[in-house]
């Protein structure tokens, strides 16, 4: 490996850890969501100090070249990284949903509850449907409906 | 759980003479689920319709967001309505009124189209059909046949996909307009990714032991507002459903354990 590559390569993981440590600070990152990223670009500033380390795992890897393990060892980082972030904006999808849910659902109940105050209840005017109002209701729709009711499937 | 009210010990099944005696003897509370998303259009001729068939049964409007009038025409008719202040879609927003009908005891949810294309007459034939059963499906292919579209295609590869893994046959898994009692709306309110869909009918059927009946019903044609369906999202769609059908659905939990 030449030297300039060498050279970049501390450059450019080193302004990565300053990068990731300032967002931290100035609180653009929660710390626990930080981490991750911390030890990510800490282990890149580690192996462009010490690209040996590569050699030595894609040798007991077996891999031919050890620019290929650091590839596969990268990218198998990142799909690690991108899942996790799956699973994060799955748990938010659902607070967030059942946020909105229940805050429709309580603003509904306050208004409900003025209007049963006021003796207008929108539900529960007549709360049981009997059996009676059920055959009534079907008998009105007769004539519709020759071919059976009911259905079970197969 | 709290034990079922409204729940006859007859079990209807097979098919039933019409006029069908009178079996059972039950009396439930009943909530109309309405999900309405820009219905401007077609909202008040639809829950017009179903007060002037059904005075008695409770309905409420879930506005899913929507952009329009939607929320100012519940506001002027003084209809029961739950104001989602973000879009949901389909299924969180039934899902809500899901929430309000296990909140207040409701022994059966029905879930109903705002756009016109269910007719509420039907409504009470879904109700006894309820008897015995879990969740009733009003049916537009009991009877008849499916007409040939790309659109009954996905239909049949949907039936298809359900009778393989649960064995029973759902002519028309796609129908929006079904009815829930009162134990497949505590699994629905208590169960985060259970869909208005046919995927979560086939799971309920699998892990939840439903027994499900299919209702024949007629539906009109849209009347206003469009299908949110095209070429690519129900290609998107029928994959989804595939997937979560035949793989997904036996390493999910069952509806019935306790999640929280």
């Amino acid at each position: 490996m030449s030297l300039s590559l060498r050279c970049i390569l501390v450059a450019v993981s080193f302004l990565t850890l300053v990068f990731i440590t300032l967002k931290v600070r100035n609180d653009n990152l929660a710390i626990e969501n930080s981490l991750a990223w911390f030890f990510f670009s800490l282990a890149l500033l580690l192996i462009s100090f010490f690209p040996k380390i590569f050699y030595v795992l894609s040798d007991i890897a077996g891999v031919a070249s050890p620019v290929n393990f650091v590839f596969l060892f990268f990218i198998f980082c990142l799909i690690m990284l991108g899942f996790n972030h799956s699973l994060r904006l799955a748990k938010y999808e659902t607070r967030f949903k059942e946020l909105a849910q229940q805050l429709a659902i309580e603003k509904f109940e306050r208004h409900r509850a003025d209007l049963r105050a006021s003796g207008k209840d929108p539900l529960m005017r007549e709360r049981d449907f009997s059996a009676h109002d059920i055959e009534e209701a079907c008998a009105r729709f007769k004539h519709e409906t020759k071919r059976g009711d009911h259905q079970q499937p197969a | 759980m709290r034990p079922p009210r409204g729940r006859c010990d007859k079990i209807v099944s097979g098919v039933l003479p019409s006029p069908a005696p009178v079996l059972y003897s039950f009396i439930m509370k009943v909530l109309i689920i309405i999900r309405a998303y820009n219905e401007e259009a077609s909202l008040e001729r639809t829950v017009e319709g179903l007060r002037s068939a059904l005075s008695k049964l409770d309905f409420i409007i879930i506005n899913d967001g929507s952009r329009d009038s939607t929320a100012a025409i519940c506001r002027k008719k003084h209809y029961p309505f739950i104001d989602l202040p973000v879009n949901l879609g389909l299924s969180g927003a039934f899902q809500t009124g899901i929430k309000y009908a296990s909140l207040h005891r409701y022994d059966c949810a029905v879930q109903f189209d705002a756009d016109g294309q269910h007719r509420p007459e039907y409504i009470p034939f879904l109700l006894r059909a309820l008897d015995g059963c879990d969740i009733v499906i009003g049916s537009r292919f009991v009877a008849d046949k499916k007409p040939k579209s790309l659109r009954m295609l996905g239909s049949s590869l949907i039936t298809a996909a359900i009778r393989a893994t649960t064995g029973k046959t759902i002519h028309d898994p796609t129908s929006g307009m079904r009815a829930y009692n009162a134990r497949m709306i505590d699994c629905m309110a208590r169960t985060p990714n259970l869909s208005a869909e046919p995927d979560t009918l086939s799971l309920l059927m699998k892990r939840a032991d439903a027994r499900v009946v299919e209702v024949p019903v007629t539906m009109n044609e849209r009347t206003a507002g469009k299908s949110y369906f095209n070429v690519w999202s129900s290609c998107v769609y029928m994959l989804s459903m595939a997937v979560s059908i035949l793989f997904m659905q036996f390493f999910r939990k069952s509806p019935l354990e306790d999640t929280t």
